[in-house]
């Protein structure tokens, strides 16, 4: 049996132990998690989950409908900008010919706006429209599937995973981790420390205490090659809704500072970064070695990024399943944790990129990879495969057109499909996805349908 | 440019490597956009790399338009399932590197680490069991796969064995059908623009002059464009991949028509055998510092099935890669590209990357400095982790019968490889990329089929009973069993594939 123990009681650290418990038997480990201060004040900028393969929420199983019920959720089909433009979730169009869609969008619509290029993602025509539906067969397109995310009260989404890790025989102390720990010379960490001099032991830690990073500083390890490029003061607070409910949270920048406004199912999440902090400070950036020795740094510990779009918790999600996938039958085995580091810092360099290119809408405080990427998108369309799987082509290609840059040329194995053809399929794809998202229902019926559902639910389970 | 504003490219050899990319430009890029010209003469010898191919083949081959039949009626091909490997790890083993996956994933728990618990108690049969394409083609049968992307009956893809002689003649009039041209002729010398060194023109030996705006080199080892002209350097991997000859010959196939390939384990080396429709493909691929070419050219005659068909042939190779693929506006295709040895059928696949990168990431400008970086990052990954794969095979391994294999055992691997074989030996994982040729189950079958056992399993099913799982494992054998049964002998399905050939 492996003795684990978390250190955290936030959103990330009972994500971490919902996670380990409903994936790993519970004959073969025993998960502890150690409050540790502060590390839950990080919470609000988990409000938005997109659903995808690797999402946490679902996978310790609770659903949309739990959600609504107990977290207050709505639903966002992805955010609206400042200057009125839309980056939706998922693909936009499909590939024709064996050619991505954007390639033939570019070549036979004789547009420059790539705002009309959302026309062809189901997520931005439902969004324009306040309208919602959860992706499901029956409103798919060919393979066309329009993608979603959850708006949950941090705070309540925090208790049901709680609640669901102690289902699943987690242990939660009351006592937190002391500020007294003892010394540790870059190597294993021994023991923690709790307030009450009790000491607890365990064969991998894992150091979920947000951007303090408690268990990481204290022991020296994990933080040599943080990168950091931004700083900012950070608040999050639950707002009362100041106008109709959509699926989408927005973005707003006003000099250096950013807003984002997360709808909820009642009021709203509200996320600024700027000088009225009354959280702490947001050092952007992201550790290179986020497994050292016993120490396995996740979340806001491991890296930090402005959540311009639900990157964050997608990295979150991908770094707990590859945690399960490489979770030691022993305490700190190298090959895991150089496996663990690698893949994490191809993905953490993926999603800093992207999130640069998101902020600024060029890449003059960019990498050399984003510089690269960039041009080779703005010359030819071209997507940069990496073995990143955080980041997807579709979200590239949205973030890159949704910022207005339209490539200068195509894949010329676009002119393999004739243009009178090729203008027949985008026609009929744009038929297609205005009559499947004709018949979603407003975001507030949806809602409203889903409570009743529940309800329903609920009082049939109660009989 | 041409006078009409068209690209014109001119590839310097024929061969495989020269035509597959006649064949994908002239397919892929519009007539009104570029012009290609082949230059080759038929005094120079083609050395014809790989009569063994991965699967990847069938798309290029989709991506032109050939029809299947018309093709492997044309190269006289037959279907592969996978490669044999023999003797590798001890004299007298042998196990398959299929073209699929071992067993399904379940509870998100990859399938060999149910196989690794179970043994530990009971005789649950070699990891190849649980593998369609390996009980198939243990079998000698073959159909394609069939049903649902989830079912059984199509859990594995296939490849082909063709003469690649014949595949370029096939390429050749595909191409010159598109309106590719062919000039006779030896290059004698090359012409560079002064200011820019980019290659401006080539001048045969009758004094015809060559021009083109791009250079494709498919001049095999030597290089003459990318090496002799633009000196781009070679990284030399003979430290770590020493072998360095090959020896080969053809003889008549005895029979049954196996579909896969195979590749034996010898004393300074190893030898293929590749099932054509009319013939084997033989060689000996060796180190000259343990063995002359006499003695493995003996060896391989040894060792023949049937009577030789041609004379042995010895090739020369350095195994390494050009250290810039695509330098200045040169393209290095083929053997002028770098050269790993065919252990895992991979010159064929190596030409076909190198094209399509090409194809994809093609001049849309006069600068197209990004273009040619990205084309040798993806590149340089394909041969790195191609390189590693390769190593695996010679490290994987209790031979120590020969001067050859202790002499081996003692190189030093590449930490890449060293870091995957040390993740893989603690609990069995394997390490995880998105991009390049070998992914998991390749990395799977040479690992376990050559002795490198995981010290353990996944401790997420350390609490299931291994009587548990080993019944599970059954019926999945019993499955794939009678699945590989009620498949037709390879011969008759390809007979049966030829009658449907279009004429």
């Amino acid at each position: 049996m492996i003795r684990v123990a978390i250190v955290g009681h936030g959103i990330e650290g009972w994500l971490c132990a919902a996670k380990l418990a409903t994936c790993v038997n519970r004959q073969a480990i025993d998960i502890t998690v150690v409050p540790a201060a502060g590390a839950a004040d990080w919470d609000s900028l988990y409000c938005v989950h997109p659903l995808e393969p690797a999402d946490t929420i679902r996978a310790v199983g609770i659903s949309d409908l739990d959600l609504v019920q107990q977290c207050d959720a709505s639903f966002g089909l992805g955010s609206t900008w400042a200057n009125g433009n839309l980056l939706p979730y998922g693909a936009t169009g499909t590939s024709i010919g064996g050619v991505a869609f954007h390639h033939h969008w570019r070549l036979h619509i004789a547009s420059t706006t790539a705002q009309e290029f959302f026309r062809f993602s189901p997520g931005a025509r439902a969004l324009q429209r306040h309208a919602f539906a959860p992706p499901v067969p029956r409103n798919a397109i060919g393979s066309l599937q329009h993608e979603i995310a959850r708006h949950v009260d941090p705070s309540a989404l925090r208790e049901r995973l709680r609640r669901t890790a102690r289902h699943h025989g987690v242990c939660e102390l009351a006592e937190s981790l002391s500020d007294r720990q003892d010394p540790v010379n870059a190597g294993p960490v021994e023991m923690l420390r709790l307030t009450n001099d009790q000491a607890v032991r365990a064969d991998l830690y894992i150091d979920a205490s947000g951007p303090a990073r408690v268990l990481c500083s204290r022991s020296e390890i994990g933080n040599a090659d943080t990168t950091v490029d931004q700083s900012f003061e950070f608040s999050g607070r639950r707002i009362k809704s100041g106008s109709a409910r959509l699926p989408a949270f927005s973005v707003r920048k006003a000099s250096s500072q950013w807003r984002i406004d997360v709808p909820l199912g009642s009021g709203d999440m509200q996320l600024r970064f700027d000088g009225a902090a009354d959280t702490g400070t947001f050092q952007t950036g992201y550790s290179r070695t986020p497994w050292c020795h016993n120490v396995v740094a996740i979340g806001h510990a491991a890296a930090r990024f402005l959540p311009l779009a639900p990157l964050p918790v997608r990295l979150l999600n991908h770094t707990l399943t590859r945690l399960v996938r490489l979770l030691p039958g022993n305490a700190g085995e190298r090959g895991e944790a150089l496996e663990f580091n690698q893949r994490f810092a191809h993905d953490a360099s993926e999603v800093s990129d992207l999130t640069v290119w998101l902020r600024d809408g060029t890449t003059t405080e960019g990498s050399d990879a984003l510089v690269a990427r960039h041009q080779l998108f703005s010359r030819r369309g071209w997507i940069r495969p990496t073995d990143a799987t955080v980041i997807t082509d579709d979200d590239w290609i949205n973030a890159f057109m949704g910022r207005g840059l339209l490539p200068q040329h195509v894949d010329p194995m676009t002119r393999r499909v004739g243009a009178s053809e090729a203008r027949q399929i985008l026609s009929q794809l744009d038929d297609e996805i205005e009559r499947v998202v004709s018949e979603f229902p407003t975001l507030d019926r949806y809602l409203q349908a889903a409570k009743a559902a529940g309800s329903t639910a609920h009082a049939g389970a109660a009989t | 440019m041409t006078d009409n504003g068209k690209i014109r490219i001119v590839i310097v050899g024929g061969g495989t490597a020269g035509w597959m990319t006649a064949a994908a430009i002239t397919t892929a890029l519009s007539a009104d956009r570029v012009v290609v010209e082949l230059v080759e003469s038929e005094a120079i010898g083609i050395i014809g790399v790989g009569e063994a191919t991965l699967p990847h083949l069938r798309q290029f081959n989709t991506n032109l338009g050939l029809d299947e039949a018309q093709f492997m009626a044309a190269t006289h091909a037959t279907f592969k399932l996978g490669i044999e490997f023999v003797d590798w790890d001890r004299k007298g083993d042998r196990y398959l590197h299929p073209f699929g996956a071992f067993g399904l994933p379940q509870d998100g728990v990859d399938f060999h680490h149910y196989w690794l618990k179970a043994r530990q108690q009971h005789d649950v049969g070699e990891i190849g069991d649980y593998s369609l394409p390996v009980v198939a083609a243990r079998r000698g049968r073959f159909c394609r796969p069939d049903g649902a992307p989830d079912a059984l009956a199509s859990s594995f893809g296939y490849a082909y064995h063709f003469d690649s002689a014949r595949y370029g003649q096939l390429l050749r009039s595909h191409a010159e059908a598109r309106g590719a041209t062919r000039t006779e002729g030896r290059v004698v010398s090359v012409q560079r623009d002064e200011s820019s060194g980019d290659i401006s023109a080539v001048t045969l030996a009758s004094g015809e002059s060559v021009a083109g705006d791009f250079f494709v080199d498919c001049t095999g080892f030597y290089g003459l464009l990318i090496e002799q002209t633009l000196a781009t350097g070679y990284e030399d991997w003979s430290d770590v991949l020493p072998c360095d000859r090959a020896v080969a010959v053809q003889c008549e196939d005895p029979g049954p028509l196996l579909p896969y390939t195979r590749a034996t384990a010898d004393r300074s080396g190893w030898r293929w055998r590749i099932p054509l429709q009319h013939r084997l493909g033989n060689g000996h691929v060796f180190c000259s510092a343990f063995m002359s070419d006499d003695e493995a050219t003996s060896t391989l005659l040894e060792n023949l099935e049937g009577t030789p068909l041609t004379e042995p042939r010895v090739l020369r190779f350095q195994t390494g890669k050009r250290r810039r693929m695509w330098h200045h506006n040169c393209l290095a295709v083929g053997l002028s590209g770098g050269f790993l040895e065919p252990l895992e059928s991979t010159s064929i696949y190596l030409i076909q990357a190198a094209i399509t990168q090409f194809v994809e990431l093609f001049p849309v400008g006069e600068d197209y400095s990004f273009e040619r970086d990205e084309y040798n990052r993806l590149l340089d990954n394909e041969f790195d982790r191609v390189r590693d794969f390769l190593i695996l095979h010679y490290h994987a391994t209790r031979r120590d019968d020969s001067v050859f294999w202790r002499a081996i055992q003692a190189t030093p691997m590449p930490d890449s490889l060293q870091r995957k074989m040390n993740l893989f030996r603690a609990h069995g994982r394997i390490a995880d990329y998105q991009q390049g040729l070998f992914l998991a189950p390749s990395w799977l079958a040479v690992y376990l089929g050559q002795g490198v056992l995981p010290d353990s399993h996944d401790p997420r099913i350390d609490h299931l009973s291994a009587v548990d799982v080993a019944a599970g494992l059954a019926g999945l054998r019993e499955r794939i069993d009678a699945c590989s049964a009620s498949m037709p002998v390879h011969a008759d399905y390809l007979r049966q594939s030829q009658s449907q050939a279009p004429t």
